[in-house]
């Protein structure tokens, strides 16, 4: 269960951190619409229109990484032999 | 005819020509309309604040403005941005940007400049850069400001962006300035580390103005 519950919170850190570097790395709040820039030729303008994705932010790196601490603490008290 | 008779009917007809060309001074007049149908006009904006960037942008563009080609400082017209159109990445901080305390959209729904007058005008072929100094309206607050802006007239194009279905001109239109968050009422209690109180402001858009 200790060792589960340890895997787990590694998991829980890791899973979002090489989500997060394989997305862009995006150092900001994660988005939910992502900016599509198309060039307009006759005026030169970029059109900008959002297309509905998630990218995962910083906020996406704490969760994960209170997910796991949340597990690792877990995991002790539950390791924790009776005296 | 009689004499009375023909002096009504010339100045008549002198009235009816003279409303049906406008006065001679005008004649260089050319309006052109910002409402945009395929949505490529556009305003971006950027809050670079030491903690966080915050870029979105807007595209909901109205307004008109008209210019006297040999009298280009006389340029007057209005330009509009809805401000629920203002866009950013995240839902949920887009959701606080038209809250009460920030843009307030639902109460204050349009951005507006209005173009007082034009100097430092200068032309180079179909490209004109200037100042302009206008009327700039958010969130219920009015100040005069100067922007620098860069004015491509684009004759005969509207043909081709609207394949065909009108005749006429574009004029593209670009602009970069920066106004203060605190100037506006935006949130004006927010820290400037994690919002920044410079909110740099780019336009991108384009007008029409069909042959008649």
């Amino acid at each position: 269960m200790r060792i589960a519950l340890r895997l787990l919170a590694v998991i829980s850190f890791l899973g979002p951190a090489v989500w997060w570097v394989a997305d862009g790395a995006h150092p900001g709040w994660s988005k939910n619409t992502v900016a599509v820039h198309t060039l307009d030729e006759i005026t030169g303008i970029e059109q900008i229109t959002y297309e509905k994705r998630f990218v995962p932010g910083i906020d996406t790196l704490a969760f994960g990484l209170a997910v796991a601490v949340g597990l690792s603490g877990l995991s002790a008290i539950i390791g924790r032999r009776p005296r | 005819m009689n004499s009375s008779t023909f002096i009504l009917a010339s100045t008549r007809l002198l009235a009816a020509t003279l409303l049906a060309t406008g006065p001679a001074t005008h004649a260089a007049e050319q309006t052109f309309d910002f409402k945009d149908p395929k949505g490529v006009n556009n305003a971006t904006f950027k809050l670079d604040a030491v903690l966080e960037t915050i870029t979105g942008s807007a595209n909901g563009v109205s307004g008109t403005l008209t210019i006297d080609r040999e009298k280009p400082e006389a340029t007057k017209g209005v330009i509009t941005i809805a401000a629920p159109s203002l866009h950013v990445e995240n839902t949920a901080m887009k959701e606080h940007m038209h809250g009460k305390d920030w843009i307030d959209s639902a109460t204050h729904p349009e951005i507006k400049f209005t173009v007082n007058s034009l100097s430092d005008f200068k032309m180079t072929g179909d490209t004109a850069t200037a100042t302009v100094e206008g009327k700039f309206s958010l969130k219920g607050t009015e100040k005069t400001i100067n922007v620098p802006a860069k004015v491509t007239l684009l004759p005969g194009m509207l043909g081709k962006r609207s394949n065909g279905k009108l005749e006429g001109d574009l004029m593209v239109i670009r602009s970069t300035f920066t106004i203060k968050r605190s100037d506006y009422g935006i949130n004006p209690a927010a820290p400037t580390d994690k919002v920044a109180d410079d909110i740099e402001v780019s336009l991108a858009i384009a007008g029409a103005s069909p042959k008649k």
